[in-house]
């Protein structure tokens, strides 16, 4: 018997009776109904087929649900549930520079862009876990902890701005003393509340009225010499001091310059101070004194420890 | 004259203003006088030099290069 190319139904060959005509229409018949069958295995409005392992026999998918998708599972076409719910929708950011983030797993949210100049920082505490925050300063340098104003005193009391948090501080003065004589400003330290007056050792080169001079404890061992301010019109006095240590209990190192502006220049001062408290004690603060009042401002900076 | 004391708080950041205590004007008057002393101290001293110096019959810069 011959046979098809393709499917290989029977055929009658070239020499056969011709009696037997309709049983091998028969027996083709059957075969293109078996064979087709195999190929369109739908039942039901809206299935397709896709083949099988089975040479020549397709396997029915049957239609899916509103809203389902084809997809692939175990390398068979299959009707899957959209994931739509789970996709990040266009209406999670609302407004320019929005990020998305996300506060749980599955659980995305916006973040809305920060102000001009921060930067985006990851913090805990925070919903989505980031937050726009300041840029950081610098691992090390200065900190600005206080800065204080005073006019017209005899004595400016700076309570509190030595603590732990720092180990060294920078001290900024600026002012004019009232007009009647020349000025000194001086130093003291305080804890608690109170200045200390005893102990301190104080050596400072300076110029003055172009000559050049140093002394040791010119004010005695009861305050530090900062620096002296004239007696005419213009006098402004300036200064800028490292103190090592104050709230460490061991000694405190004061080192720095001040100068003494004016328009009399016999009474112009260039001093550079070293001075030295011996006590153990833990300094919290420090006080200005000026012998004429004294208008101006005392800026305190602690050095970062890192 | 009054004096007065410039107060800082750096717990509070409170600043205050008050009158100085009899003490601490007993003290200021001390500084004050104290300055006075040494600005007196200076002037004798650049007198005696001056008088050194009209003495010798130089000019400082004479007794500079002197001392140079």
């Amino acid at each position: 018997m011959a046979t098809t190319t393709n499917y290989g139904w029977t055929t009658p060959n070239d020499t056969d009776l011709v009696k037997d005509g309709a049983a091998a229409i028969r027996t083709l018949g059957s075969s293109v109904d078996t064979t087709t069958k195999a190929l369109n295995p739908s039942t039901t409005l809206g299935d397709i087929e896709y083949r099988s392992a089975t040479a020549n026999t397709n396997t029915r998918l049957g239609i899916g649900t509103t809203g389902q998708v084809l997809t692939v599972a175990g390398g068979v076409p299959t009707w899957a549930t959209s994931d739509d719910a789970n996709a990040i929708q266009n209406a999670i950011v609302d407004a320019k520079g929005d990020l998305i983030s996300a506060t749980a797993a599955d659980t995305p949210a916006r973040l809305a862009v920060g102000a001009n100049g921060t930067v985006l920082t990851a913090d805990s505490a925070e919903a989505t876990g980031l937050k726009w925050a300041a840029l950081p300063s610098s691992a090390s340098g200065l900190t600005l902890i206080d800065e204080v104003s005073f006019t017209a005193s005899s004595t400016i009391n700076v309570n509190d701005v030595f603590s732990s948090t720092y180990t060294n501080y920078r001290i900024l003065l600026s002012g004019s003393s009232s007009t009647g004589s020349n000025a000194n400003w001086t130093m003291r330290l305080r804890a608690s509340g109170s200045d200390t007056s005893t102990n301190y050792q104080t050596i400072r080169i300076y110029g003055e009225n172009g000559a050049a001079g140093s002394d040791t404890n010119v004010f005695g061992t009861d305050e530090i010499a900062l620096f002296q301010v004239g007696n005419s019109s213009y006098k402004s006095g300036f200064g800028t001091y490292d103190i090592t240590n104050p709230n460490v209990a061991t000694q405190t190192g004061i080192t720095g310059l001040g100068s003494g502006a004016t328009s009399n220049t016999a009474s112009t001062q260039l001093a550079i101070i070293h001075a030295q408290q011996t006590d153990s004690t833990q300094f919290t603060g420090f006080t200005i004194l000026s012998t004429q009042t004294a208008t101006g401002t005392v800026s305190v900076y602690g050095y970062k420890k890192e | 004259m009054t004096y007065k004391i410039t107060e800082y708080f750096g717990l509070t950041k409170e600043t205050i203003e008050r009158s100085a205590t009899a003490e601490e004007i007993v003290e200021i008057k001390a500084r004050e006088q104290e300055q006075l002393d040494l600005e007196m101290a200076k002037q004798t001293k650049a007198e005696a030099k001056s008088a050194l110096l009209e003495r010798l019959g130089i000019t400082e810069d004479e007794a500079k290069l002197l001392l140079s």
